[in-house]
């Protein structure tokens, strides 16, 4: 059996490690910014469209309703322009023959590795809002309660592949997963 | 292998004492009720009478449940499996298969102890579909005999790690729980008189106490409010401690189990193979702390939802970190588990090899190790944590009183006096992480309202994360979790500079982490 965590040679750090993970190899799909961006409408518009329907509907409450209006339709357009362009440059994964490597996040990131002998099952999930942009993502379970590592914003032909590749991948893998 | 070991063994159904026991529970306390409802059925108004009816009809409908599930369960135990069929409606037919049981928990309250009766939970270690089942009603002996029949073995032969000593009750004193124990009968109080639509004022004693209340200085109420809510918290923990920990006993089988035993009222016992046991985590509420004290659980992979993975109640911390040691040297001292241990994992297991010879007896407990201190940014983070919430208590106040002047203006002292302990609680928190190797631990330690120390096997490594916010992106610092399949699922080392981290993640497991590592 070969050394199965021992990495390609090529990945092999010259000095000591330490200066930190190096980003996974692959980007998500391009159009995971408009996705994100989706989201974030979804989160953000209805407040502000209810309270903006109600103030042209209620002369003399304008103010008051166009006040909570501004104050989170600023913000929240912020959000909606900043979170999806930094995520896409955060998130990234990889697999190689040992394990799989994602990153996600944007204020928060998170770094998450997981070696193929304790990945218990690999699926696809697609939500409604991905679906609409042909995107798909990939969850990876391993036996820990801490929650699966999730690739979102994959081509969805991408997507499927990847989860035949890692579900073979994983049979061919001895281990109890445990 | 086992005395009735036929697959045609025949079935058996549950005493029938506990169908006694079920309609004496369910018709007991109907009788006062029913006799209330009678001799107040002149004065008793619609929300009082629907009230009553209702607590009436849910009796009877339990005790027709009872005799249902009585006349419909069967059980047996066969050489493969144990099998429960019950229902009238809905049968249902579930079975566990004998390899496959985990954990068999005798539990008898007061009604079943007298009636010399006991249930008897089997546990599969899993949640979901395979998840166990209980035998209901079955004699005491039987049960025993039962429970050695499905874990294999004859008689408990066990040596004992520890057992309850009648002085660390004083423990319980500390819990947490004594405030909320204390106010919970109130709480209860009011919830029925407004459930039967009695409005407090109607009630005689109440009115006396109030005007009394209103008659007193609000010093001498408040000291009393205080004295009867701690007094009767602190009474309420101490049961519930003597009921929970009575006849408490950690034991060692023979066959590599770990079993613990206690209770009063109801007798709890939880058995845990010694190679589902992945690490051990020593906990210290703030309160327990100042006193000396410390707490146990297990890290351990498939206990169920109802089982607890406590190994020591509160008890003094050299005691904890004995017990911890013990535990965690009886798992350490067996060969490496698993079946093909991945390269890396055995590399792990070799290195520490020397380590892991010298904790097979009962060595220096991986919890008490010293533990490498985190960089002083850590401190810097807890400290800007610890700033805001007094900060903003003293600006907040300040700010409205400048506004509207009838706001008490004073208010904003309560900042200020709570900035020094939030200083003082920052600069513990700091203080208590550390991380380290101990020989197959990795020893992470974190927290402050309460403060843990886990130990978990490295082989039990199943992946890792590293998470990092803005902050610590600022000042070159990460939080790196283990995740494993045992306990909480996660355990975290935080804020450790980012070298460190991922060396010390190296180490702990190599190879795992190292080809993204630049």
């Amino acid at each position: 059996m070969s050394p199965r965590h021992a990495s390609p040679p090529q990945e092999r750090s010259a000095g000591p490690a330490g200066t930190g993970l190096r980003p996974p190899r692959h980007p998500v799909d391009r159009r995971a910014v408009g996705w994100w961006t989706g989201q974030a409408l979804v989160l953000v518009a209805p407040p502000v469209l209810v309270l903006v329907l109600l103030a042209l509907l209620i002369p003399p409450a304008r103010f008051w309703l166009l006040l909570p209006a501004g104050a989170i339709a600023a913000p929240g357009l912020l959000y909606t322009l900043v979170m999806p362009r930094w995520r896409y440059r955060v998130h990234r994964w990889e697999t190689t023959e040992e394990a799989v490597y994602a990153a996600s996040g944007w204020l928060w990131q998170k770094w998450r590795v997981a070696p193929m002998s304790r990945i218990q099952t690999v699926d696809t999930v697609r939500g409604p809002i991905q679906r609409l942009f042909g995107l798909a993502g990939v969850t990876v379970t391993t036996a820990s309660a801490a929650g699966a590592i999730k690739i979102n914003g994959l081509d969805r032909a991408l997507a499927a592949d990847l989860v035949e590749r890692l579900t073979a991948r994983t049979q061919a893998t001895p281990g109890d997963a445990t | 292998m086992n005395p009735h070991g036929s697959v045609r063994a025949p079935w058996s159904r549950p005493d029938p004492r506990l169908l006694w026991l079920d309609l004496g529970r369910a018709l007991g306390p109907a009788v006062p009720v029913g006799v209330t409802a009678f001799a107040a059925r002149d004065r008793l108004n619609l929300q009082a009478a629907i009230t009553l009816g209702t607590v009436l009809a849910a009796l009877a409908a339990i005790a027709v449940a009872g005799l249902v599930r009585h006349s419909t369960t069967r059980y047996r135990v066969t050489a493969e499996r144990v099998e429960l069929r019950s229902g009238l409606v809905l049968r249902r037919h579930r079975s566990v298969p004998r390899d496959r049981v985990r954990s068999i928990d005798l539990t008898a309250d007061p009604l079943r102890r007298i009636a010399g009766l006991a249930a008897v939970r089997i546990g599969t270690g899993q949640g979901g579909e395979g998840k166990g089942l209980v035998l209901d009603g079955i004699r005491r002996e039987a049960a025993l005999l039962l429970r050695a029949e499905l874990l294999g073995r004859t008689a408990p032969a066990g040596s004992a790690i520890t057992e309850l000593r009648p002085a660390w009750i004083r423990y319980a004193l500390l819990s947490s729980w004594s405030l909320l124990i204390g106010l919970a009968p109130f709480g209860v109080f009011f919830r029925v008189l407004d459930a039967v639509g009695v409005r407090p004022d109607e009630v005689g004693f109440l009115g006396e106490l109030w005007a009394l209340v209103v008659a007193t200085h609000p010093a001498a109420v408040a000291a009393a409010a205080v004295a009867v809510v701690l007094s009767i918290g602190l009474a309420g923990t101490l049961l519930l401690y003597v009921e929970s920990w009575w006849d408490f006993r950690l034991t060692r089988e023979p066959d590599r189990t770990l079993s613990v035993r206690r209770g009063l009222l109801t007798t709890r016992s939880v058995s845990l193979e010694e190679r589902r046991l992945h690490g051990a985590e020593l906990a210290e509420p703030l309160p327990l702390r100042w006193g000396g004290g410390a707490r146990v659980s297990a890290v351990a992979t498939g206990l169920g939802e109802g089982e607890s993975a406590v190994l020591l109640p509160p008890a003094p911390r050299a005691e904890a970190h004995r017990v911890a040691a013990a535990v965690l040297a009886g798992s350490a001292s067996r060969p490496p588990a698993g079946d093909a241990p991945p390269a890396g994992e055995a590399a792990a297991a070799e290195s520490a090899a020397p380590a892991g010879g010298s904790a097979s007896g009962e060595g220096p407990p991986p919890t008490l190790m010293p533990l490498a201190a985190h960089p002083r940014a850590a401190l810097r983070r807890r400290v800007v944590l610890a700033i805001w919430p007094p900060v903003l208590l003293a600006l907040l106040p300040a700010g409205l009183a400048a506004w509207w002047s009838g706001f008490p203006g004073l208010l904003w002292t309560a900042g200020a006096v709570l900035l020094p302990a939030a200083l003082l609680l920052a600069r513990d928190a700091y203080r208590s992480l550390g991380h380290g190797l101990h020989g197959p631990y990795l020893v992470t330690r974190y927290g402050t309202a309460r403060r843990r120390t886990v130990a978990l096997r490295r082989t039990a490594i199943i992946g890792w994360t590293v998470g990092r916010s803005p902050f610590q992106r600022r000042s070159g610092l990460l939080t790196l979790t283990a995740t494993t399949a045992a306990g909480r699922g996660a355990y975290a080392v935080r804020d450790v500079s980012v070298a460190e981290g991922l060396a010390f993640a190296e180490e702990a497991v190599p190879g795992l982490l190292a080809p993204f590592v630049r």
